[in-house]
């Protein structure tokens, strides 16, 4: 654990019931660790009014309920105010802390089907898509788009795509590819990325996800192709 | 069983009023699309405001009633007939057991409710031949059809096509024609308008700057600027995280409004502040509340009056 002071940060509206705050201007591993920190001091020490969170990238989103900001003690510059009080607070950066998940992966195949083509673009053999696919411990920046589908990054550069110019279906387990990352569809789903892999590893527990935001991703290749 | 799904229609749910919490996992809230009305059914019932009820778009389902239980409908006009008689909304009406309830046709709104005492069992959306649960017993039952004398007086028109927003993180974005465009001017819904978002149908906005958005949080309202030109309002099932610019939201007060509208139907936007949205939802909330309060009186005084005769 290493400690912060200070995040920069930048606070608007979304609406009339939430905030964003900015902790940053890009994708990046520190501006996310600001985010995750901040996500969990809200979450563990909740500030009246405040119903839900949303972490992303270089975001956390503060959801409020209107009922309890509308009244005439409790105006949103006095929920402002107590965010920026907490915001002075310093937070644990978790690093070493941080959950791992090993995924294992079957890449190509009739669940990979994207892989040759990936592979014919970029000029890379086959297995060294996959050992390059393997390689990082990867974050799970944020989750999104559907329940539990976790954005991981960062991508090794040999391997950006951009996603297809129209969305399949894809089945539970679909690992795909976009840009600098890298993800897992948990369910049946409509999808624009390429797909290079499938795992088995349980994505969600009685519907609610297993993966969160800032938790580790590493895959474990079950073949060679 | 307490009644039965006779025949379905286009988009027939049970809902509750959003869950929140959840969307660090990437779980929507979801929820009723018109929480006004919702409440107002609920209210006419005796039920909590928030309590699981029915929403029922058009075409709509056909239900059964197999048990006799006090009802009320809410938001849409769809011309509601039970065994033959029209129904009328805002109105507690007593239903008695082996009814069929119908919906004829879209007359005004988009949305109706249909809550009952005590609530459903159940959530999701309704399938042919399901047998749904009431979850507590009715407190009087009624061997004929009674509508109550009575109907909430609302104060709130849903067909009016001002919708008021707050400028969004990427207003800028507009250029100043798109922006003009934008407000005040006349602006239809397209005929993409489901639980997730409703299309807009206007001229091709223009963008200063089509530099890519780091994806964040999206909310209830939230209008995000396509890379065509069109917008889409985000509704009740819209994902927790997007990556379009984020021009304006609708405040919570006029969301209500707005998920009445149907493809076709003509919205006009006008840009206000927080002040404003905090003011409307609350005065929304009180008028809610009134209606409650009246309801629940009422209801007591007819149970006093007639627990004996029927």
């Amino acid at each position: 654990m290493k400690s912060e002071n200070r995040s920069f940060y930048e606070i608007y509206a979304l609406g009339d019931s939430a905030l964003t705050i900015e902790f940053g201007k890009e994708i990046n591993p520190e501006t996310n660790d600001q985010v995750i920190a901040r996500f969990k001091q809200f979450q563990e020490n909740p500030i009246k009014g405040i119903v839900d969170l949303i972490p992303a990238y270089h975001s956390l989103t503060l959801c409020f309920d209107l009922t309890q900001i509308s009244q005439p003690k409790f105006s949103l510059n006095t929920l402002i105010e107590k965010v920026k009080l907490r915001l002075e607070e310093p937070v644990g950066i978790a690093q070493t802390s941080a959950h791992l998940h090993e995924i294992p992966v079957i890449y190509g195949g009739k669940n990979g089907l994207d892989l040759p083509k990936l592979s014919q673009e970029k000029g890379i053999d086959i297995n060294e898509i996959i050992r390059l696919h393997a390689e990082p411990t990867y974050r799970v920046y944020m989750l999104g788009f559907i329940p539990g589908f976790a954005y991981l990054g960062e991508l090794h550069k040999a391997l950006s795509m951009p996603r297809k110019s129209a969305p399949q279906p894809m089945i539970p387990g679909s690992i795909g590819i976009a840009g600098l990352q890298t993800g897992i569809y948990p369910s049946f789903s409509p999808g624009g990325w390429n797909i290079i892999g499938h795992t088995d590893y349980p994505l969600l527990k009685d519907g609610i996800p297993i993966l969160q935001a800032g938790d580790r991703v590493k895959f474990i290749p079950l073949n060679q192709l | 069983m307490s009644l039965i799904v006779h025949k379905t229609g286009i988009l027939d749910t049970i809902q509750h009023f959003g869950k929140k919490g959840l969307q660090a996992k990437g779980i929507r809230p979801g929820g009723v699309m018109d929480q006004f009305s919702a409440s107002i059914a609920n209210a006419l019932v005796g039920n909590k405001l928030n309590e699981e009820l029915l929403e029922i778009h058009f075409p709509a389902c056909e239900i059964i009633f197999k048990k006799s239980c006090l009802i009320s409908l809410a938001g849409a006009d769809f011309t509601a007939k039970l065994n033959e008689k029209y129904l009328p909304l805002h109105r507690p009406i007593f239903i008695p057991n082996e009814s069929k309830l119908q919906f004829i046709a879209p007359k005004s709104g988009k949305i109706v409710y249909l809550a009952i005492q005590g609530g459903f069992v159940g959530l999701g959306r309704l399938e042919r031949n399901q047998e749904i649960d009431f979850k507590k017993k009715q407190f009087l039952t009624s061997p004929a059809l009674h509508v109550f004398p009575y109907s909430a007086n609302i104060k709130w028109k849903a067909d009016s096509p001002e919708i008021h927003v707050i400028q969004g993180r990427e207003w800028e974005r507009l250029n100043e024609e798109s922006q003009r465009k934008f407000c005040c001017k006349p602006i239809k819904v397209s005929h993409h308008a489901d639980r997730m978002g409703y299309r807009l149908q206007h001229d091709t906005f223009e963008s200063r700057t089509h530099e890519e958005i780091i994806s964040t949080a999206v909310n209830f309202g939230t209008i995000q600027l396509l890379p065509n030109g069109q917008t889409i309002v985000l509704m009740a099932d819209h994902q927790t995280t997007g990556g379009y610019p984020r021009i304006a939201h609708v405040i919570s007060a006029d969301l209500p409004k707005l998920a009445q509208k149907s493809p076709g139907d003509e919205v006009v936007f006008h840009l206000t502040d927080q002040e404003t949205a905090e003011k409307e939802w609350a005065d929304q909330q009180n008028h809610i509340r009134q209606i409650q309060n009246i309801s629940q009186l009422k209801l007591n005084e007819f149970f006093e009056k007639n627990s004996r005769q029927l």
